[in-house]
């Protein structure tokens, strides 16, 4: 069987393998609409005279959802696949090594052409949004996105490489910073959020206010600077605000499989030969 | 595609890590359609030694055949005759057995039929099941069950019985005795003395990264000569002999008590003995 077929093959693999993954169906497909949906609500002014910021901000979500797809969802897959083991399962068997990227990328186009059909379809039945109006218009988004989802792809790939070249425990630099800005985010936006808006959802949804997992103190909290990072090192979870002692419990706002994911990509590995290294 | 006597043959070889010395000029064949066993302590070279013969890792230096193959240089066909069981089991998470091994079908161009795979290896009844919810042992299997999908001429288990129960370690050898039978020669690491006596046709017995012996399980370490010990309780107590002539010492006893020997048995030294003696742990 060719490469190509078996690239196919893969990636209707790896697409079942995603879609059965509670944390990649969450983080990858439902973290951007969420985010549309509750910003959305928020705001409701014009960026520029014509230009509403939902609109603005509904065209910042689909290049977010393309770069959590094609960026995030590599950079941290490919390690944990790496640190499984199943790299280098698959290096004893006769699949091209190409067969393996091509796989990966046939997911990511599948999976950000299916977030980009549903935060579009959001942005058009909950906040009115007009979709593209000409044939030219729809060219040019979809050079966009596919120009955009490209170069994540290829970031991301490049990115799941860099840990394995500098093992070292709690090292920021690796797949684990990646997760750790997905758990700083919504701790750092929503409490100004909460203080200082009023929420004003469409009815259509309903979205409990722990959503985030975000503890109910913390969303409360007046002043809206405080980080509180996800680091997958033994010291445990590791304030980033400036210097004040903070009531906040030591508890991560992350669930366990949110955890598990900080733990697995974090976590040291031997340098060889558990990696499919592409040069030899 | 030559003809070649031995599946294996190791000449020389050597590995060297930065400051340590893995593997120290090991020779070694292994027969087309034999089951060889390769033993050793923790560290002693074993994995190292496997992962060359596997082509994941490249040596110092010495010659290196697989299947008539340098396996540093091994291409596509080459991995499609050879089948590897990692030490490490495999995780797929939520891809069922059946999706699992049929997908890893595709890539052999002469793959085995995946059904039947999966009744051979005893997980028929766990087809529909998520990798994730098997069992230890069911999930060794699974790793064995992609080891032999593409009808492997040449199968390596490194360490494919730990962790399991004695029930299913003993259907695992049934299993291996079964590959055996139809021919494919199966290189084998483990730690169970007892594994290798009953699946291996000749053993190696590999510490500090040397090969110091390599015989039949049955004359390791003149295991088929040594000494055999009668025990047996006499009037005094527990008593032993040592003796090369151990019928003579069993009529001379049945004599003296006149008929039964009371808990009479006459042991020879087991494979572990030997082995423990040969890599100097020995009591």
């Amino acid at each position: 069987m060719n490469t190509l077929t078996l690239g196919f093959l893969r990636g209707g693999l790896e697409i079942k393998q995603f879609l059965r993954s509670r944390e990649s169906v969450v983080f990858t497909l439902a973290f951007p609409l969420l985010l549309l949906v509750i910003f959305g609500a928020i705001f409701n002014f014009d960026v520029e005279p014509g230009v509403p910021f939902r609109q603005y901000f509904a065209a910042g979500m689909i290049a977010t959802g393309l770069l959590t797809t094609g960026f995030q969802s590599l950079a941290i897959q490919i390690p944990i696949e790496r640190e499984k083991g199943i790299l280098k399962r698959l290096r004893g068997t006769p699949m091209p090594r190409t067969a393996y990227f091509v796989g990966k990328v046939i997911m990511v186009i599948a999976i950000g052409a299916a977030e980009t059909f549903v935060l579009l379809a959001a942005a058009a039945l909950l906040y009115d949004l007009p979709l593209p109006s000409t044939a030219a218009k729809w060219f040019t988004f979809a050079w966009v996105a596919i120009l955009g989802i490209t170069a994540c792809t290829l970031c991301g790939i490049a990115f799941s490489s860099l840990r394995a070249q500098r093992p070292g425990r709690g090292d920021p630099g690796g797949p684990g910073a990646a997760v750790h800005l997905r758990g700083v985010l919504p701790v750092h936006e929503h409490p100004g959020v909460d203080a200082r808006h009023r929420v004003d959802l469409p009815a259509q949804v309903d979205v409990p206010g722990h959503a985030f997992g975000v503890p109910a103190r913390l969303v409360r909290r007046p002043r809206g600077r405080r980080l509180l990072a996800a680091r997958p090192d033994r010291a445990g979870p590791r304030r980033l605000d400036r210097g004040r002692p903070d009531p906040v419990p030591e508890h991560l706002p992350l669930d366990r499989s949110q955890l598990r994911l900080l733990k697995v990509a974090g976590r040291d590995r031997s340098p060889l030969p558990n990696d499919l290294q592409m040069a030899d | 595609m030559s003809h070649v006597e031995d599946a294996i043959t190791v000449r020389g070889l050597h590995k060297s890590y930065k400051n340590a010395v893995a593997v120290d000029g090991v020779d070694l064949d292994v027969h087309s359609g034999e089951v060889f066993a390769l033993l050793g302590p923790n560290g002693a070279g074993k994995t190292t030694t496997v992962e060359i013969l596997e082509g994941f890792r490249k040596r110092t230096s010495g010659e290196v055949q697989v299947l008539g193959v340098d396996p540093q240089h091994g291409d596509q066909a080459w991995r499609g005759r050879v089948g590897i069981v990692l030490q490490s089991t495999g995780e797929f998470d939520d891809l069922t057995v059946a999706e699992v091994v049929h997908h890893f079908a595709h890539y052999y161009v002469n793959a085995d039929d995946p059904d039947s795979i999966i009744d051979k290896v005893g997980l028929a009844e766990k087809r529909k099941a998520r990798t994730r919810v098997l069992s230890g042992g069911q999930k060794r299997r699974l790793d064995v069950a992609l080891g032999i999908i593409g009808r492997p001429e040449l199968l390596f288990l490194d360490e494919p019985t730990t962790g399991f129960d004695p029930e299913a370690r003993r259907e695992f050898w049934t299993l291996i005795r079964g590959l055996a039978a139809a021919g494919t020669t199966i290189l084998l690491t483990t730690h169970y003395l007892e594994e290798a006596e009953a699946l291996a046709d000749r053993v190696g017995v590999l510490t500090g990264g040397k090969l110091i012996a390599v015989d039949t399980p049955a004359r390791l370490g003149d295991r088929g000569t040594a000494a055999a010990t009668v025990h047996w309780v006499g009037p005094d107590g527990p008593q032993s002999e040592e003796t090369d002539t151990p019928t003579a010492v069993v009529t001379r006893l049945s004599a003296a008590f006149g008929g039964e020997v009371p808990e009479l048995a006459i042991t020879r030294p087991s494979l572990e003995d030997v082995y423990l003696r040969m890599i100097g742990n020995g009591a």
